[in-house]
C-alpha cells in the first residue's frame, strides 16, 4: 500500500511541477501565437531566418518561463560559513555587503536564453548583424549616384513622425524613439535602439519590425501608386557608372570617419557596417569576409532570433502596448515609404524627369526587398524598365541612414 | 504630455536636421573623392597610353610576334594563334603593360595518379593562410 501512496505523489508531485498546473492563461495565448509565427515562417516564408528562431524562442520561454532566468546568487557572511563549515576548502568570490565580507554562493543556474539574451542586453548581436550586412552588400550604386541618400534620409522622416504620434498615444518618450525606429525598416536598428531605450518592449518591437520588413511587397506598391503618375512610373533611368575599385576601398572608411565623428552614438552600427564591407571591398581577407557573411552572421541570427523571442513573454505581450506598437509600426513604415517616394517626385522634377521617383520608396532598409519592389511596380508600367539597381543606391543609403537616426534618438533620449 | 510634446517635436526637427545634414555631407564627400580619384586614374591611364605608343610602334609589334614565334615549340604554333595571344594579354595588361616572348603548348594533363582541377581548387581554397 506504501509503495501505491508513494507512487500517487510521486504522480502528483509531477503534475504540481508541470506546465499544467503552474503556467498563467497568458502563456497559452502566447504558445498559439508562437504557432502562428511558425506558420507565417514555414509555409508563408516570412522573414523565416528570424521569425522562426523567434517563435521558438517565444514558444520555449512560455513553456518554461525558467528557460529565460537568470541564476540566483546567495549571500553568506564568511565568518557565519567558515564557523558552520570548518573544514570546507572554499571557492566562492567574496563581495562586501553593507561593509560585511560575504561569499557570493550560486543557488541556482540561469536558463539558456537568459545567457543567450546578454548578447541583446549589452547591444552585441545588432552590430555583428552589421558586420556580416557590411561583409554582403555593394554600396556601387550608391557611389555611382550619390543623391540617392537623399532618397535614404527621407525615408528617415517616418521615424520621427511616428515618435510623436507614440508621444500622443501616451507612450514614454523612450519607449517612442523604441517604437518610431521600427519606421527604418531595419531589424538589427530597431533590436539595437529598444535595447538600449526600452529594453521591455523589445519583444513586441522586435516582432512588428520583422513582420512588416516580410509584408513589404505587400505595404509599399499601393503607397507608391498613390503618390505616382503612371507616366511617372514609366520613366527609364540612364545606366550607373562604374565605380573603381579604390572609390569602393575609400567609401567605408570616409563613412566610418565623418559619420563617427559627427554622430557618435550612431559610430558601432555605422563602424561594423562599413568594417565588413571594407573587408569585402579590399579583397585581402576573403576567409573572414566570408565567415562575417555567412557562418557568423547566421549563428548570430539564431542567438538574436531566440534571444529576441524569449522577451515575449505573456504578460509583457499581451497588453494594450502592443496593439499599440503594431499600430504605429505600420504607421512608421507606411510614412517612411511615402516620404521617400515625394522626395523622388521632388527628385524627379529637379533633375527634369531623371528619376523615377520608385526608388525612393527603397529608401527605407530592408535590403534588398524594397528595391525589388520598387523593380517590380516599375516593370508593371514598363515591361523594359529596370530599377532595381538604381533602387539599390537609395536601399544601402537607408540602411546607413537609419543607423544616423538610431544615433539622433540615442543621444537624445538615453 | 504637454512637455512630451515639446520634446517630440524637438526630435522631429533635430532628426530631420541632423540626417539630412550627415547624408547630405556624405554625398558631397563621395562627389569629392570621386572626382579626385577618377581624375587620378584617368592621368595615370593617359601617361601609360601616352607612353605605350612611344614605346611599340607596330613594326616592333610584328617582330615580336615574329620572335615568339620563332621562340615557340619550334615554330610548331600558327602565327595568328599568338597574335590572338600577344592581343589578349594586351587587352588586359594595357598597350604596352606587358610583351609575350614565348608561347609554349600546355601538355595534357594525366589524370590518372594526380589531383583533379576541382579538388585542386578545393585544397587550396582550405589550406590557403590568412
Amino acid at each position: 500500500m506504501d509503495f501505491l501512496t508513494q507512487f500517487w505523489e510521486s504522480i502528483l508531485g509531477i503534475f504540481a511541477n508541470s506546465g499544467f498546473a503552474s503556467l498563467p492563461w497568458e502563456n497559452y495565448i502566447m504558445i498559439l501565437v508562437s504557432f502562428v509565427l511558425i506558420y507565417l515562417a514555414v509555409k508563408k516564408q516570412y522573414e523565416p531566418l528570424v521569425l522562426l528562431p523567434i517563435a521558438v524562442g517565444m514558444l520555449l520561454v512560455n513553456l518554461y518561463p525558467a528557460i529565460a532566468m537568470g541564476g540566483q546568487t546567495q549571500y553568506i557572511p564568511v565568518a557565519e560559513y567558515l564557523k558552520d563549515h570548518p573544514n570546507d576548502t572554499v571557492t566562492y568570490a567574496r563581495v562586501m555587503i553593507d561593509g560585511v565580507e560575504c561569499f557570493a554562493k550560486p543557488e541556482q543556474i540561469g536558463g539558456l536564453l537568459y545567457y543567450l539574451y546578454q548578447g541583446v542586453k549589452h547591444g552585441i548581436y545588432p552590430p555583428l548583424i552589421f558586420l556580416g550586412i557590411g561583409a554582403m552588400t555593394d554600396f556601387g550604386p550608391l557611389i555611382a549616384n550619390p543623391k540617392s541618400f537623399i532618397l535614404g534620409a527621407a525615408a528617415q522622416i517616418g521615424i520621427f513622425i511616428t515618435f510623436i504620434g507614440a508621444i500622443l498615444l501616451g507612450f514614454a518618450p523612450n519607449e517612442a524613439g523604441a517604437i518610431g525606429i521600427i519606421g527604418g525598416a531595419d531589424g538589427p536598428t530597431a533590436i539595437y535602439v529598444t535595447s538600449i531605450l526600452a529594453s521591455g518592449l523589445l519583444g513586441p518591437i522586435a516582432v512588428a519590425a520583422y513582420s512588416y520588413m516580410a509584408l513589404v511587397p505587400i505595404i509599399q506598391p499601393p503607397i507608391m501608386k498613390l503618390l505616382t503618375t503612371k507616366e511617372e512610373r514609366a520613366i527609364k533611368m540612364v545606366q550607373l557608372r562604374p565605380v573603381s575599385k579604390l572609390e569602393k576601398i575609400l567609401f567605408p572608411i570616409i563613412v566610418t570617419v565623418v559619420v563617427s565623428l559627427l554622430l557618435p552614438d550612431a559610430a558601432t552600427l555605422i563602424g561594423m557596417l562599413m568594417f565588413g564591407n571594407l573587408m569585402r571591398e579590399s579583397g585581402v581577407v576573403e576567409r573572414i569576409s566570408k565567415t562575417a557573411q555567412n557562418e557568423l552572421m547566421n549563428i548570430i541570427t539564431i542567438f538574436l532570433g531566440l534571444s529576441v523571442g524569449s522577451t515575449a513573454t505573456g504578460k509583457v505581450f499581451l497588453s494594450p502596448k502592443t496593439i499599440g506598437i503594431i499600430a504605429l509600426g505600420l504607421f512608421a513604415f507606411m510614412m517612411g515609404t511615402a516620404f521617400g517616394v515625394i522626395f523622388g517626385k521632388i527628385m524627379c522634377k529637379a533633375t527634369g524627369g531623371k528619376v523615377n521617383p520608385l526608388i525612393g520608396s527603397a529608401g527605407v532598409s530592408a535590403v534588398p526587398m524594397a528595391a525589388r519592389v520598387s523593380q517590380k511596380v516599375g516593370q508593371e508600367e514598363n515591361p523594359s524598365n529596370f530599377l532595381l539597381m538604381h533602387a539599390m543606391g537609395p536601399n544601402v543609403a537607408g540602411v546607413v541612414g537609419s543607423a544616423v537616426a538610431a544615433g539622433v534618438l540615442i543621444s537624445i533620449l538615453k | 504630455m504637454l512637455g512630451n510634446l515639446k520634446l517630440g517635436l524637438i526630435i522631429l526637427l533635430t532628426g530631420i536636421v541632423v540626417v539630412f545634414s550627415v547624408l547630405v555631407l556624405l554625398i558631397l564627400i563621395i562627389k569629392l573623392y570621386s572626382t579626385i580619384v577618377s581624375n587620378a586614374q584617368n592621368s595615370i591611364e593617359s601617361k601609360k597610353v601616352e607612353k605605350a605608343k612611344i614605346e611599340s610602334k607596330p613594326e616592333e609589334k610584328a617582330h615580336a610576334v615574329e620572335t615568339a614565334k620563332e621562340k615557340s615549340d619550334d615554330g610548331t604554333i600558327p602565327g595568328e594563334v599568338i597574335a590572338a595571344i600577344a592581343a589578349a594579354v594586351e587587352v588586359i595588361f594595357g598597350e604596352g603593360g606587358a610583351v609575350v616572348t614565348s608561347v609554349k603548348r600546355a601538355r595534357p594533363q594525366k589524370t590518372s595518379g594526380r589531383c583533379s582541377a576541382w579538388k585542386a581548387a578545393g585544397m587550396a581554397e582550405n589550406t590557403r593562410a590568412f
